[in-house]
Protein backbone atom coordinates (compact mmCIF):
# COMPACT_ATOMS: atom_id res chain seq x y z
CA UNK A 1 0.00 0.00 0.00
CA UNK A 2 1.03 3.32 -0.87
CA UNK A 3 1.59 6.29 1.78
CA UNK A 4 -1.03 8.20 -0.28
CA UNK A 5 -3.75 5.37 -0.43
CA UNK A 6 -2.83 4.83 3.64
CA UNK A 7 -2.88 8.54 4.22
CA UNK A 8 -6.50 8.48 2.42
CA UNK A 9 -8.06 5.63 4.55
CA UNK A 10 -6.45 7.02 8.02
CA UNK A 11 -7.93 10.47 7.31
CA UNK A 12 -11.14 8.64 6.24
CA UNK A 13 -12.44 9.31 9.76
CA UNK A 14 -16.08 7.56 10.26
CA UNK A 15 -15.70 4.69 7.69
CA UNK A 16 -11.96 3.53 8.80
CA UNK A 17 -13.61 1.12 10.77
CA UNK A 18 -16.69 -1.20 10.45
CA UNK A 19 -19.78 -1.25 12.15
CA UNK A 20 -19.34 -2.95 15.30
CA UNK A 21 -22.16 -5.60 14.77
CA UNK A 22 -19.99 -7.03 11.63
CA UNK A 23 -17.31 -6.96 13.74
CA UNK A 24 -18.91 -9.11 16.56
CA UNK A 25 -20.27 -11.47 13.51
CA UNK A 26 -16.89 -11.81 12.42
CA UNK A 27 -15.32 -12.40 15.91
CA UNK A 28 -17.97 -15.08 16.81
CA UNK A 29 -17.18 -17.01 13.30
CA UNK A 30 -13.63 -17.27 13.97
CA UNK A 31 -13.95 -18.26 17.17
CA UNK A 32 -13.37 -21.89 17.40
CA UNK A 33 -15.06 -22.01 21.05
CA UNK A 34 -18.33 -20.20 19.80
CA UNK A 35 -21.52 -22.17 18.88
CA UNK A 36 -23.92 -22.22 16.05
CA UNK A 37 -26.70 -20.48 18.90
CA UNK A 38 -23.68 -17.89 20.41
CA UNK A 39 -23.16 -17.07 16.28
CA UNK A 40 -27.04 -16.50 15.68
CA UNK A 41 -27.47 -14.67 18.98
CA UNK A 42 -24.90 -11.95 18.23
CA UNK A 43 -27.03 -11.51 14.70
CA UNK A 44 -30.21 -11.30 16.35
CA UNK A 45 -29.23 -8.29 18.35
CA UNK A 46 -29.44 -6.17 15.03
CA UNK A 47 -33.18 -6.13 14.10
CA UNK A 48 -32.38 -4.66 11.02
CA UNK A 49 -29.61 -6.80 9.92
CA UNK A 50 -31.94 -9.98 10.99
CA UNK A 51 -34.97 -8.92 8.99
CA UNK A 52 -32.40 -8.34 5.98
CA UNK A 53 -30.38 -11.76 6.06
CA UNK A 54 -33.87 -13.44 6.34
CA UNK A 55 -35.50 -11.65 3.52
CA UNK A 56 -32.21 -12.59 1.25
CA UNK A 57 -32.04 -16.35 2.72
CA UNK A 58 -35.75 -17.00 1.71
CA UNK A 59 -35.22 -15.06 -1.94
CA UNK A 60 -34.79 -16.82 -5.02
CA UNK A 61 -30.92 -16.65 -4.27
CA UNK A 62 -31.83 -20.04 -2.57
CA UNK A 63 -35.15 -21.06 -3.33
CA UNK A 64 -35.65 -23.30 -0.21
CA UNK A 65 -38.65 -25.44 -0.13
CA UNK A 66 -39.50 -24.39 3.33
CA UNK A 67 -39.67 -20.93 4.47
CA UNK A 68 -36.87 -19.74 7.08
CA UNK A 69 -38.20 -18.16 9.57
CA UNK A 70 -35.23 -17.70 12.38
CA UNK A 71 -31.59 -16.91 12.27
CA UNK A 72 -31.15 -19.91 13.94
CA UNK A 73 -32.55 -22.35 11.17
CA UNK A 74 -30.44 -19.75 8.70
CA UNK A 75 -27.29 -20.51 10.52
CA UNK A 76 -27.74 -23.76 10.44
CA UNK A 77 -29.26 -24.43 6.42
CA UNK A 78 -26.81 -21.64 4.86
CA UNK A 79 -23.83 -21.65 6.96
CA UNK A 80 -21.51 -19.36 9.36
CA UNK A 81 -19.25 -18.18 6.77
CA UNK A 82 -21.85 -17.52 4.40
CA UNK A 83 -23.96 -15.46 7.01
CA UNK A 84 -20.94 -13.81 7.87
CA UNK A 85 -20.29 -12.71 4.34
CA UNK A 86 -23.86 -11.70 3.19
CA UNK A 87 -23.71 -9.62 6.39
CA UNK A 88 -20.94 -7.96 5.46
CA UNK A 89 -22.14 -7.01 2.41
CA UNK A 90 -25.58 -5.54 3.50
CA UNK A 91 -23.05 -3.85 6.29
CA UNK A 92 -21.20 -1.90 4.26
CA UNK A 93 -23.76 0.45 2.84
CA UNK A 94 -24.22 2.12 5.90
CA UNK A 95 -21.29 2.83 6.23
CA UNK A 96 -20.68 5.94 3.48
CA UNK A 97 -22.77 8.70 3.78
CA UNK A 98 -22.48 12.21 2.58
CA UNK A 99 -21.30 12.10 -0.87
CA UNK A 100 -22.04 14.99 -3.20
CA UNK A 101 -25.04 13.75 -5.34
CA UNK A 102 -23.47 15.47 -8.67
CA UNK A 103 -20.62 12.77 -8.06
CA UNK A 104 -22.63 9.45 -8.17
CA UNK A 105 -25.95 8.58 -7.53
CA UNK A 106 -25.85 6.00 -4.15
CA UNK A 107 -28.29 3.89 -5.21
CA UNK A 108 -27.60 3.59 -8.66
CA UNK A 109 -23.69 2.90 -7.09
CA UNK A 110 -25.10 0.16 -4.82
CA UNK A 111 -27.06 -1.35 -7.84
CA UNK A 112 -24.48 -1.79 -9.76
CA UNK A 113 -22.73 -3.34 -7.05
CA UNK A 114 -25.73 -5.77 -6.25
CA UNK A 115 -25.55 -6.44 -9.88
CA UNK A 116 -21.61 -7.27 -10.04
CA UNK A 117 -22.45 -9.48 -6.80
CA UNK A 118 -24.99 -11.48 -8.26
CA UNK A 119 -22.76 -12.20 -11.35
CA UNK A 120 -19.92 -13.35 -9.55
CA UNK A 121 -22.61 -15.63 -7.67
CA UNK A 122 -23.85 -17.17 -10.94
CA UNK A 123 -20.63 -17.30 -12.66
CA UNK A 124 -19.05 -19.33 -9.26
CA UNK A 125 -22.34 -21.51 -9.05
CA UNK A 126 -21.60 -22.84 -12.71
CA UNK A 127 -18.01 -23.39 -11.94
CA UNK A 128 -19.85 -25.70 -8.76
CA UNK A 129 -17.80 -23.26 -6.23
CA UNK A 130 -18.36 -24.09 -2.71
CA UNK A 131 -19.27 -20.66 -0.96
CA UNK A 132 -21.06 -18.88 -3.36
CA UNK A 133 -21.77 -16.08 -1.14
CA UNK A 134 -17.88 -15.14 -0.76
CA UNK A 135 -18.04 -14.34 -4.83
CA UNK A 136 -21.33 -12.28 -3.92
CA UNK A 137 -19.63 -10.08 -1.36
CA UNK A 138 -16.35 -10.03 -3.65
CA UNK A 139 -18.63 -8.30 -6.24
CA UNK A 140 -20.54 -5.90 -4.31
CA UNK A 141 -17.54 -4.54 -2.70
CA UNK A 142 -15.13 -4.53 -5.62
CA UNK A 143 -15.65 -0.48 -6.68
CA UNK A 144 -15.98 0.40 -2.83
CA UNK A 145 -12.32 2.69 -3.17
CA UNK A 146 -14.55 5.24 -5.68
CA UNK A 147 -16.84 5.81 -2.60
CA UNK A 148 -13.62 6.94 -0.88
CA UNK A 149 -12.31 8.72 -3.44
CA UNK A 150 -16.00 10.62 -3.63
CA UNK A 151 -15.99 11.18 0.03
CA UNK A 152 -12.52 12.66 0.71
CA UNK A 153 -10.83 13.90 -3.12
CA UNK A 154 -14.36 15.21 -4.39
CA UNK A 155 -12.37 17.98 -6.76
CA UNK A 156 -10.25 15.49 -8.47
CA UNK A 157 -13.06 12.80 -8.93
CA UNK A 158 -14.93 15.36 -10.36
CA UNK A 159 -11.88 16.15 -12.72
CA UNK A 160 -11.56 12.44 -13.86
CA UNK A 161 -15.04 11.85 -14.36
CA UNK A 162 -15.67 15.15 -16.25
CA UNK A 163 -12.59 14.05 -18.86
CA UNK A 164 -13.65 10.84 -19.14
CA UNK A 165 -17.54 12.30 -19.97
CA UNK A 166 -15.31 14.55 -23.02
CA UNK A 167 -12.74 12.17 -23.90
CA UNK A 168 -14.45 8.54 -23.61
CA UNK A 169 -11.95 7.05 -21.69
CA UNK A 170 -11.91 4.55 -19.21
CA UNK A 171 -12.14 5.91 -15.62
CA UNK A 172 -10.10 3.35 -13.78
CA UNK A 173 -7.30 4.59 -15.88
CA UNK A 174 -8.22 8.20 -15.90
CA UNK A 175 -8.10 7.90 -11.84
CA UNK A 176 -4.29 7.42 -12.01
CA UNK A 177 -3.61 9.89 -14.09
CA UNK A 178 -5.44 12.99 -12.01
CA UNK A 179 -5.21 11.10 -8.72
CA UNK A 180 -2.19 8.97 -8.37
CA UNK A 181 -3.93 5.92 -7.88
CA UNK A 182 -7.21 4.04 -9.09
CA UNK A 183 -9.89 2.88 -7.20
CA UNK A 184 -9.27 -0.59 -6.59
CA UNK A 185 -5.98 -0.08 -5.17
CA UNK A 186 -8.07 2.31 -2.84
CA UNK A 187 -10.86 -0.22 -2.38
CA UNK A 188 -8.28 -3.03 -0.94
CA UNK A 189 -6.32 -0.57 1.38
CA UNK A 190 -9.61 0.26 3.09
CA UNK A 191 -10.27 -3.28 3.13
CA UNK A 192 -7.00 -3.91 5.12
CA UNK A 193 -7.71 -1.22 7.15
CA UNK A 194 -10.99 -3.09 8.12
CA UNK A 195 -9.35 -6.18 8.88
CA UNK A 196 -11.14 -8.52 6.50
CA UNK A 197 -9.35 -11.42 4.98
CA UNK A 198 -6.84 -11.43 2.40
CA UNK A 199 -8.45 -12.94 -0.35
CA UNK A 200 -10.86 -9.97 -0.26
CA UNK A 201 -8.40 -7.14 -0.63
CA UNK A 202 -6.41 -9.14 -3.86
CA UNK A 203 -9.87 -9.23 -5.88
CA UNK A 204 -10.55 -5.90 -5.27
CA UNK A 205 -6.93 -4.74 -6.00
CA UNK A 206 -6.89 -5.91 -9.01
CA UNK A 207 -10.42 -6.51 -10.65
CA UNK A 208 -8.76 -4.12 -13.20
CA UNK A 209 -5.64 -6.21 -13.61
CA UNK A 210 -6.56 -9.91 -12.68
CA UNK A 211 -3.39 -11.22 -13.98
CA UNK A 212 -1.68 -9.31 -11.08
CA UNK A 213 -3.64 -11.84 -8.93
CA UNK A 214 -1.22 -14.13 -7.63
CA UNK A 215 -2.82 -15.73 -4.87
CA UNK A 216 -6.66 -15.78 -5.50
CA UNK A 217 -6.74 -15.96 -9.64
CA UNK A 218 -10.39 -17.73 -9.86
CA UNK A 219 -12.09 -15.22 -7.46
CA UNK A 220 -9.86 -11.99 -8.98
CA UNK A 221 -10.97 -13.78 -12.49
CA UNK A 222 -14.41 -14.18 -11.75
CA UNK A 223 -15.20 -10.75 -10.01
CA UNK A 224 -13.32 -9.29 -13.43
CA UNK A 225 -15.76 -10.77 -15.63
CA UNK A 226 -18.84 -10.20 -13.74
CA UNK A 227 -18.19 -6.26 -13.53
CA UNK A 228 -17.55 -6.61 -17.38
CA UNK A 229 -21.18 -8.27 -17.66
CA UNK A 230 -22.82 -5.77 -15.37
CA UNK A 231 -21.83 -3.04 -17.75
CA UNK A 232 -23.10 -4.88 -20.86
CA UNK A 233 -26.20 -5.25 -18.87
CA UNK A 234 -25.85 -1.52 -18.02
CA UNK A 235 -27.17 -2.73 -14.56
CA UNK A 236 -26.64 0.57 -11.89
CA UNK A 237 -23.47 2.75 -12.34
CA UNK A 238 -20.48 3.57 -10.30
CA UNK A 239 -19.13 6.16 -12.22
CA UNK A 240 -18.02 4.04 -15.20
CA UNK A 241 -19.69 4.89 -18.21
CA UNK A 242 -18.00 2.04 -20.45
CA UNK A 243 -17.05 -1.60 -20.85
CA UNK A 244 -13.65 -2.53 -19.21
CA UNK A 245 -11.21 -4.26 -21.05
CA UNK A 246 -11.16 -7.96 -20.92
CA UNK A 247 -8.08 -10.07 -19.71
CA UNK A 248 -8.43 -12.94 -22.17
CA UNK A 249 -6.34 -14.86 -19.80
CA UNK A 250 -9.18 -14.55 -16.89
CA UNK A 251 -11.39 -15.60 -18.92
CA UNK A 252 -9.74 -18.84 -19.75
CA UNK A 253 -8.99 -19.30 -15.89
CA UNK A 254 -13.02 -19.58 -15.82
CA UNK A 255 -13.05 -21.69 -18.00
CA UNK A 256 -16.67 -21.41 -18.88
CA UNK A 257 -17.59 -21.48 -22.85
CA UNK A 258 -18.95 -18.51 -24.11
CA UNK A 259 -22.63 -19.97 -25.07
CA UNK A 260 -23.14 -19.92 -21.57
CA UNK A 261 -23.52 -16.06 -21.46
CA UNK A 262 -26.60 -16.19 -22.71
CA UNK A 263 -27.97 -18.03 -19.45
CA UNK A 264 -25.66 -16.67 -17.34
CA UNK A 265 -27.42 -12.78 -18.15
CA UNK A 266 -30.91 -14.46 -17.84
CA UNK A 267 -30.12 -15.76 -14.52
CA UNK A 268 -28.89 -12.70 -13.49
CA UNK A 269 -31.61 -10.16 -14.85
CA UNK A 270 -34.07 -12.63 -12.69
CA UNK A 271 -32.02 -12.02 -9.41
CA UNK A 272 -31.50 -8.34 -9.64
CA UNK A 273 -34.62 -6.94 -9.57
CA UNK A 274 -35.46 -8.88 -6.22
CA UNK A 275 -31.99 -8.81 -4.63
CA UNK A 276 -31.88 -4.68 -5.19
CA UNK A 277 -35.05 -4.26 -3.99
CA UNK A 278 -34.49 -6.53 -0.84
CA UNK A 279 -30.87 -5.22 -0.06
CA UNK A 280 -31.99 -1.59 -0.62
CA UNK A 281 -35.43 -1.46 1.20
CA UNK A 282 -33.95 -0.18 4.31
CA UNK A 283 -31.45 1.90 3.37
CA UNK A 284 -33.12 4.51 1.54
CA UNK A 285 -33.89 6.44 4.92
CA UNK B 1 -19.42 -32.40 -37.08
CA UNK B 2 -20.26 -29.41 -35.16
CA UNK B 3 -20.56 -27.84 -31.60
CA UNK B 4 -24.69 -26.69 -31.53
CA UNK B 5 -25.88 -25.13 -28.76
CA UNK B 6 -28.43 -26.70 -26.55
CA UNK B 7 -31.13 -25.36 -27.51
CA UNK B 8 -30.68 -26.45 -31.51
CA UNK B 9 -30.23 -30.22 -30.03
CA UNK B 10 -33.41 -32.11 -31.59
CA UNK B 11 -33.58 -36.10 -30.68
CA UNK B 12 -32.40 -38.12 -33.05
CA UNK B 13 -29.02 -36.07 -33.39
CA UNK B 14 -26.22 -37.72 -32.69
CA UNK B 15 -23.52 -36.98 -30.43
CA UNK B 16 -19.70 -37.11 -32.11
CA UNK B 17 -17.99 -36.77 -28.44
CA UNK B 18 -18.49 -37.34 -24.50
CA UNK B 19 -20.81 -34.73 -22.84
CA UNK B 20 -18.90 -33.65 -20.01
CA UNK B 21 -19.83 -31.72 -16.86
CA UNK B 22 -18.06 -29.06 -15.67
CA UNK B 23 -17.63 -31.20 -12.81
CA UNK B 24 -15.55 -33.73 -14.99
CA UNK B 25 -18.95 -36.43 -14.84
CA UNK B 26 -19.37 -38.08 -18.00
CA UNK B 27 -23.51 -37.03 -18.65
CA UNK B 28 -23.74 -39.05 -22.27
CA UNK B 29 -21.38 -41.08 -24.22
CA UNK B 30 -19.86 -40.30 -27.74
CA UNK B 31 -22.52 -41.82 -30.59
CA UNK B 32 -25.31 -41.52 -28.14
CA UNK B 33 -28.51 -41.29 -29.82
CA UNK B 34 -30.55 -38.17 -28.58
CA UNK B 35 -34.00 -38.73 -26.89
CA UNK B 36 -36.21 -36.34 -25.05
CA UNK B 37 -34.98 -38.05 -22.07
CA UNK B 38 -31.56 -36.99 -22.62
CA UNK B 39 -32.73 -33.05 -23.34
CA UNK B 40 -34.14 -33.46 -20.04
CA UNK B 41 -30.65 -34.36 -18.11
CA UNK B 42 -28.45 -31.84 -20.40
CA UNK B 43 -31.30 -29.26 -19.46
CA UNK B 44 -31.03 -29.92 -15.96
CA UNK B 45 -27.16 -30.09 -15.96
CA UNK B 46 -26.96 -26.76 -17.43
CA UNK B 47 -25.13 -27.91 -20.34
CA UNK B 48 -24.89 -25.07 -23.08
CA UNK B 49 -23.61 -26.78 -26.00
CA UNK B 50 -22.77 -30.21 -27.66
CA UNK B 51 -20.73 -32.21 -29.89
CA UNK B 52 -22.89 -33.80 -32.67
CA UNK B 53 -22.32 -35.24 -36.07
CA UNK B 54 -23.28 -33.72 -39.39
CA UNK B 55 -24.93 -30.56 -37.78
CA UNK B 56 -23.42 -26.96 -38.63
CA UNK B 57 -23.90 -24.36 -35.79
CA UNK B 58 -26.88 -22.39 -35.54
CA UNK B 59 -27.79 -18.95 -34.05
CA UNK B 60 -29.60 -19.37 -30.53
CA UNK B 61 -32.81 -18.99 -31.47
CA UNK B 62 -33.58 -17.55 -28.00
CA UNK B 63 -32.07 -14.49 -29.77
CA UNK B 64 -33.99 -14.12 -31.77
CA UNK B 65 -35.60 -10.40 -31.58
CA UNK B 66 -38.99 -8.78 -33.49
CA UNK B 67 -37.21 -5.65 -33.30
CA UNK B 68 -37.15 -3.47 -36.48
CA UNK B 69 -34.21 -3.68 -38.57
CA UNK B 70 -34.17 0.70 -37.69
CA UNK B 71 -34.16 0.19 -33.75
CA UNK B 72 -31.53 -2.66 -33.92
CA UNK B 73 -29.04 -0.67 -35.97
CA UNK B 74 -29.25 2.22 -33.61
CA UNK B 75 -28.85 -0.21 -30.55
CA UNK B 76 -25.84 -2.01 -32.41
CA UNK B 77 -23.91 1.70 -32.75
CA UNK B 78 -24.99 1.77 -29.17
CA UNK B 79 -23.38 -0.88 -27.71
CA UNK B 80 -20.52 -0.69 -29.99
CA UNK B 81 -19.76 3.16 -28.25
CA UNK B 82 -19.62 0.63 -24.82
CA UNK B 83 -17.53 -1.56 -25.98
CA UNK B 84 -15.10 0.94 -27.28
CA UNK B 85 -11.83 -0.36 -25.28
CA UNK B 86 -13.51 -3.80 -25.32
CA UNK B 87 -11.51 -6.32 -28.05
CA UNK B 88 -14.18 -7.35 -29.99
CA UNK B 89 -12.60 -10.27 -31.73
CA UNK B 90 -12.60 -12.09 -28.60
CA UNK B 91 -15.45 -14.74 -28.32
CA UNK B 92 -16.62 -13.53 -25.01
CA UNK B 93 -16.87 -9.90 -26.16
CA UNK B 94 -18.03 -10.74 -29.20
CA UNK B 95 -21.15 -12.67 -27.86
CA UNK B 96 -21.92 -9.92 -25.20
CA UNK B 97 -21.89 -7.23 -27.46
CA UNK B 98 -24.51 -9.05 -29.31
CA UNK B 99 -26.55 -9.85 -26.11
CA UNK B 100 -26.14 -5.97 -25.25
CA UNK B 101 -27.64 -4.89 -28.68
CA UNK B 102 -30.48 -7.02 -28.17
CA UNK B 103 -30.91 -5.83 -24.62
CA UNK B 104 -30.73 -2.15 -25.84
CA UNK B 105 -33.30 -3.23 -28.56
CA UNK B 106 -35.74 -4.41 -26.07
CA UNK B 107 -35.78 -1.60 -24.11
CA UNK B 108 -36.24 1.23 -27.06
CA UNK B 109 -39.05 -1.11 -28.71
CA UNK B 110 -41.03 -1.48 -25.40
CA UNK B 111 -40.75 2.32 -24.31
CA UNK B 112 -41.08 3.49 -27.82
CA UNK B 113 -44.55 1.21 -28.17
CA UNK B 114 -45.33 3.18 -24.91
CA UNK B 115 -45.23 5.96 -26.19
CA UNK B 116 -47.67 4.84 -29.16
Amino acid sequence: MSLETHDLVKSAGSISSLPTIFIRINDAVNNPRSSLADIGRVISEDPGLTARLLRIVNSAFYSFPSKIDTISRAVTIVGTQQLRDLALATSVMKVFKGIPEDLINMEAFWCHSIGCGITARVLASHRREANLERHFVTGMLHDIGRLLLFMNLPKQSRAALMRCQRSEELLYKVEREEIGFDHATVGSALLQAWNLPASLEEVVAFHHAPQKALRYPIETAIVHVADIITHTMELGSSGERLVPHLNSEAWEKIGLPASLLPATLGQVEKQFHDATQMILQDNKS
Amino acid sequence: MGKILFEALKPGMNLAGDVIERSGRVLLRAGTEITDKHLDILRKWGVTEVDTVGAMPEVSPTDLEPADPVTLRESEDIAQKLFRHADREHPAIRELLRLCTFRIARQRSRSGNHVA
